[in-house]
């Protein structure tokens, strides 16, 4: 039998081959798509982009702006020589209405990848609203302008959505200046974007801008700060303001609203960028001079400032502190070191220097959260830091206030169980995680000392009836879950397990101390609860005469407090400043 | 010469009393419509102008502004009067003081009331502020803004106008 030219014996095979060479050859274009597609714009980073946003209206109903729009479209030019690539957006007159303005801040400026540049110029009418003021656009009128008008704060929103990348604000108009709090910059979220952003106006808040004078002046110190050495933000600031003072006979005060915390040269902004944040865990009792490769940062660090924090370019930089004449510190960061931001700096000042109070300590780790979060960094990083703060805040300083802190953990998460569960952001999986974690004793200090007493008393109830995954004597939990349930207004359950307790052999001051908790009144017990036993030991020992030390805070004074149990009554702190102080306790915690 | 008696002497004297009569009734009209307002002489005062171009301009302006008296739409057409008019004036001084005058003249002849009248002047303002390259105004006059109206010989009679219109 001639062979055939086809096999009939490998037939099955082949076609097998052939099925699943199919299947490959089907699927492939499919897989291939969903790996561009994930590169593109899926979880995939995003390449740093340099975009510029320019706004000129020339065309307004009550008296065109002649020099607007043509002044913009030089701007653009200027983007243009000095960042070939930078995909502009240019909006003159009709162009530049509200929708497509607000469309075009929020789509294109606020989505930007991190650590691109931003650039933002508008040229037309300013009016003052107010204490702030309002950038108007095509078609608003200096006396009708709601619905066509944009004000600071929405640029500088769409700026602070976009996080880690630097942005220049140029804006040529009337009462474009002033402090942040003119421009009505007073959230916390945009008051830090001075670490990343700077914004440079044509006049004071109260003051006209003419002819366009600003922006002769600004791409005149623009072509200076391109050609020639290294001009940061603040002196390209220092240029302008001479130009348009010259020009203007004095009338216009040009200047930046902020943004002398960016250390880079104006015209390498695209590079890349590093965040250097220092803090004091010892505190910081004076002022203190910063040198950024032997270079003065400018801005002295005030103590009260509790953070000091930089935008430097991603290089090698040394840094050095000086206070009253004298180095205090000094480190070379490696690039290794400052590949990521933030670049969070503890120093540690002793001696003289040294003034660590609980509350510095607790302000010291929220501003760290805010200046981090103004920033920029991605919502986990943040909300770690909020946790932190939150965690010092509670054990440090039980008095403060805890919602704005709480609030941050709600939008940015957490994923420490502990403050999700102390917060009231937890769910049963982050309860279950907190019973099963190491550090028992804190748990339920924790969650009492934000006030979530029934929430510890069930924590305490729970763990009663599991000695063994608690840690820590039944009797003592039974104890504690009474305790807080008659806080938290639950009599009933609280009365329920001190019957139970009674069973148990009790000493007579155990028992007549949970006699008074079942007589004392919940918002009494409340204020008593630093002096009741918190440890097991203090319960076991109850009766005995045992000294608990506590740490009475009352502002910056700190004072140590002994505390000494009788068997019949609980006394009351010793060491008093005043009739205020007495009647607060703290407890120190360490972290 | 001979005079050409026309009628009787009765009819003579009956023609004077007509005469009379009609001149009477013309004073009276004249004066009726004096008192009345009715009259179509201006009172809005053209600024000094020296510049020569701006001379008959002024005048042609100020005959439409004054038009606008019979207007029912007064505010809306003096608006597009103004946007229309204003940049034709070399002198932008003398064109803010033109509008501001017909402005006046208006309020005095009752055809706008005062808030009426401070709305327009503002938008004059507005529009006279970015003939000058002024990128916004205040309710108040600003350094910059004095510094320009110093310039005009009309100074004195600008600074008048806008205060009493309430702006200082």
């Amino acid at each position: 039998m001639a062979r055939s030219a086809f096999p009939l014996g490998r037939v099955p095979n082949l076609i097998r081959r052939v099925r699943r060479n199919l299947i490959v050859l089907l699927f492939a274009p499919i897989y291939l798509i969903m790996v561009a597609d994930s590169a593109v714009g899926g979880n995939a980073v995003r390449n740093p982009e340099i975009m510029a946003l320019v706004i000129g209206v020339t065309e307004y109903e009550d008296g065109n702006l002649n020099y607007a729009v043509p002044n913009a479209s030089r701007f653009v030019a200027a983007v243009t020589n000095t960042y070939p690539g930078a995909q502009i957006y240019f909006l003159p007159n009709e162009k530049a209405n509200l929708t497509n303005v607000e469309k075009h801040l929020y789509e294109k400026i606020a989505a930007a990848p991190p650590n691109s540049l931003l650039i933002i110029y508008f040229a037309g009418h300013g009016v003052r609203v107010g204490a702030g003021q309002r950038l108007l656009l095509h078609g608003a009128t200096q006396l009708n302008y709601w619905g066509n008008s944009l004000s600071v704060s929405e640029i500088l929103e769409a700026v602070r959505s976009a996080g880690e990348c630097t942005a220049m604000i140029f804006l040529d108009c009337c009462f474009s200046g002033g402090t942040p709090p003119e421009l009505q910059i007073q959230d916390a979220n945009q008051s830090y974007l001075d670490s990343r952003a700077f914004l440079l106006a044509s006049s004071y808040t109260n003051e006209q801008s003419i002819g366009g004078i600003f922006t002769d002046a600004l791409l005149e110190a623009w072509k200076e700060a391109t050609n020639g050495p290294c001009l940061k933000p603040l002196d390209l600031e220092e240029l302008v303001i001479k130009i348009v003072h010259d020009k203007s006979d004095g009338k216009m005060s040009a200047g930046l609203a902020f943004g002398e915390k960016i250390r880079r040269c104006f015209a390498q902004l695209n590079k890349p960028a590093a965040f250097l944040l220092f803090r004091f865990p010892n505190g910081c009792k004076y002022k203190l001079d910063f040198f950024f490769n032997d270079e003065s940062a400018f801005e002295v660090f005030d103590p009260k400032d509790r953070v000091f924090y930089r935008q430097v370019p991603r290089n090698p930089i040394k840094v050095r502190i000086e206070g009253q004449g004298s180095n205090l510190w000094e480190h070379n960061f490696s690039l290794d070191e400052i590949k990521t931001n933030p670049v969070l700096t503890d120093i540690i000042l002793t001696g003289d220097y040294a003034m660590a109070t609980p509350a510095y300590t607790v302000e010291s780790k929220v501003l760290t959260a805010r200046a981090v979060e103004g920033y920029g960094a991605d919502a986990p990083a943040i909300g770690k830091l909020y946790a932190e703060a939150l965690k010092s805040s509670y054990a440090l300083t039980p008095e403060r206030s805890t919602s704005e802190l709480v609030g941050k953990l709600s939008q940015y998460g957490t994923a420490d169980p502990l403050v999700r569960v102390a917060t009231g952001l937890g769910n049963d999986s982050d309860l279950t995680a907190v019973v099963a974690m190491q550090e028992k004793a804190n748990v339920v200090d924790l969650v009492e000392s934000v006030g979530k007493y029934r929430l510890a008393a069930e924590i305490c109830d729970r763990a009663s009836s599991n000695e063994q995954e608690f840690h820590r004597s039944g009797q003592f939990n039974m104890y504690k879950a009474a305790l807080n349930y008659k806080v938290a207004g639950d009599s009933e359950s609280s009365s329920s397990i001190i019957r139970n307790l009674k069973y148990r052999n009790l000493s007579e001051a155990q028992s007549k101390s949970l006699d008074w908790i079942s007589g004392t009144e919940s918002n009494d017990l409340r204020r008593s609860f630093a002096v009741l036993p918190t440890s097991v030991e203090t319960w076991q020992g109850l009766g005995t005469n045992i000294s608990t030390k506590f740490v009475l805070v009352n502002g910056s004074t700190i004072t140590n407090v002994t505390h000494s149990w009788t068997n019949d009554r609980i006394s009351t702190a010793e060491a008093t400043e005043s009739e205020e102080s007495s009647s607060w306790f703290s407890r120190v915690f360490r972290w | 010469m001979s005079i050409m008696v026309i009628g009787s002497t009765n009819n003579f004297k009956e023609r004077e009393s007509m005469k009379g009569l009609f001149l009477a009734v013309v004073l009276g009209l004249i004066s009726f419509f004096s008192f009345t307002g009715c009259v179509t002489h201006s009172c809005i005062t053209p600024p000094i102008s020296y510049v020569d171009s701006d001379k008959k301009k002024i005048v042609d302006i100020t005959a439409k502004l004054d038009k606008l008296q019979a207007s029912g739409e007064l505010k809306t057409d003096f608006e597009t009067t103004l946007k229309q008019n204003f940049d034709k004036l070399n002198d932008s001084n003398a064109a803010l003081l033109l509008f501001l005058n017909a402005i006046d003249c208006y309020l005095q002849r009752g055809k706008v009331g005062q808030d009426v009248a401070r709305e327009m002047v503002a938008v004059v303002r507005a529009r006279w502020g970015a003939k000058n390259g002024l990128a916004g105004t205040l309710p108040t006059l600003t350094p910059v803004e004095k510094q320009i109206i110093d310039k005009s010989q009309n100074a004195t009679a600008i600074y008048g106008r806008l205060e009493e219109f309430g702006v200082h």
